[in-house]
């Protein structure tokens, strides 16, 4: 409010103080009653003026109280909402990164694929109650584990798992490769000590999980109709994780050549045979998983080596001096000449 | 003098005036940016009208929701700009409208109406 509001209040001051100040005799009973007057009406007006603006204060403070309760409501079911929904999908939407919209885009993402070996024979075995009480315990363990490493959890499909790396959030396709393969490996030493709980508790039929992971470029986002959709991913990567996780040993973890392309300084792999893949053109070369490790290991790292006509090789450069590292790659490439056909040089 | 017609927007209210039958309506909100501003202009051919004679009953309806305090002053004068015109004979009544279950707009119109002797004052719940 403006001292222009208060224009006739104005006036009346300015000219009683001129009044005072150039003729105090003029001054008469009259003139005191009318400044009385406006007094008094200035008076009402300014007490009348408070208790609106207190009245404004009750009223704006409930409905801040009645907006508090509806986003306390709001949450609770915003809340409830996102155990339906990937954490990372859920926190874009609600920060508004995300549109509601049928909309995709291409990106390179590491996509991961479970499934419990045996999940059908298991399930008509053991009672629905367990069974369910068990599937629980084993998502939520997973699911942790996921989260911990920064995984999108797309679905559950029955028994299996389908989590992606490099949406919407991605650290680098190196780091997001990392995170998967790092998220998978632990998912199974967890699985491991959880066989050996669930066993004591009388679970006769361990879950023991295959995984599959690939690189590669994938479109994400929205699928789906106006009124249905979901958030997700889909293409050719995206069906080549499957199919490796369904050639996967039980308990382990196998990795795409784009994958170990990755994730090569960190983990320590068996090299598999060429996979030939339903759905896949080309034969694909593939690499189990035998370690992971936390720092870089490219000099160190173990070379390990399971072919067809090979029974093993394990290679261990980091104990091996420069004279004899030169002299074991002589051997190799005699071995591999001889292989070949063609006589070793002197 | 013209025909005022102003639409309501969410922060400020209707504001209508046909000098030539003497119907003044506010309705709505008020809480404008600028309260000086969104009154000044209307206003002063409200208060032109106001100091000439009144041919005929003239009508001043109220239908606020909420106003703030500057509102609130900007009608307390127009108030006592409108009771000098009933004290001086012309014929003013003022509508004071209210919801029926808005104790808050109920008590601002009776306090309003204390003020006013010459003017008729009308309490009207909705």
């Amino acid at each position: 409010m403006t001292d222009s509001f208060l224009g006739k209040e104005n006036e009346v001051l300015v000219e009683s103080e001129k009044l005072l100040a150039n003729s105090p005799e003029l001054v008469t009973p009259e003139t005191y009653a009318k400044l009385t007057a406006d007094y008094a009406r200035l008076l009402k007006n300014f007490s009348r003026i408070i208790r609106i603006s207190d009245r404004n204060e009750l009223r704006l403070q409930s409905v801040s109280d009645e907006l508090e309760i509806e986003k306390k409501k709001l949450e609770g079911v915003a809340g409830q909402l996102a155990k339906y929904l990937p954490r990372q999908i859920y926190d874009s939407i609600f920060k508004g990164d995300q549109s509601i919209e049928i909309k995709t885009q291409r990106k390179l993402l590491t996509v991961f694929f479970s499934d419990i070996q045996g999940f059908t024979h298991i399930s008509s075995v053991i009672q629905p109650e367990v069974l369910t009480h068990y599937m629980n315990a084993y998502f939520t363990e997973m699911s942790d584990i996921a989260a911990k490493h920064g995984g999108t959890i797309d679905k559950y499909i029955g028994d299996a798992m389908m989590v992606f790396f490099g949406d919407p959030e991605s650290r680098g396709p190196q780091e997001d490769a990392l995170a998967c393969v790092r998220m998978a490996y632990e998912m199974q030493e967890r699985l491991a000590q959880l066989h050996i709980q669930w066993q004591r508790e009388g679970l006769q039929h361990p879950f023991i999980t295959r995984i599959g992971i690939n690189t590669g470029y994938c479109n994400v986002g929205n699928f789906g109709s106006h009124s249905r959709m979901a958030y997700t991913i889909l293409g050719g990567e995206v069906n080549l994780a499957a199919r490796i996780e369904g050639k996967c040993e039980p308990g382990g973890v196998l990795i795409s050549h784009e994958t170990y392309a990755q994730v090569k300084d960190f983990v320590e792999v068996s090299e598999r045979d060429l996979l030939e893949l339903k759905g896949i053109a080309l034969p694909v070369k593939t690499y189990a998983v035998v370690k992971v490790s936390d720092t870089n290991r490219s000099h160190t790292s173990d070379l390990r080596i399971d072919l067809k006509g090979l029974d093993k090789m394990i290679v261990k450069p980091g104990n091996l001096s420069m004279p004899d590292r030169l002299s074991l790659v002589a051997r190799l490439r005699d071995m591999a000449n001889t292989l070949e056909g063609i006589k070793p040089h002197d | 003098m013209e025909k005022i017609d102003i639409a309501a927007t969410a922060r400020t209210p209707l504001l209508s005036f046909d000098p030539a039958t003497g119907q003044f309506l506010l309705e709505g909100e008020s809480y404008p940016e600028d309260t000086k501003k969104f009154y000044d202009a209307p206003l002063s051919h409200v208060y032109s009208f106001l100091e000439e004679s009144v041919p005929s009953k003239a009508v001043f309806s109220f239908k606020l929701k909420y106003f703030n305090s500057s509102s609130a002053k900007v009608l307390m004068d127009l108030f006592l700009a409108i009771e000098e015109s009933a004290s001086r004979g012309n014929p003013f009544k003022i509508e004071w409208h209210y919801a029926s279950d808005d104790d808050n707009m109920q008590e601002l119109g009776e306090e309003f109406a204390e003020e006013l002797d010459k003017a008729e004052f009308e309490m009207v719940a909705f």
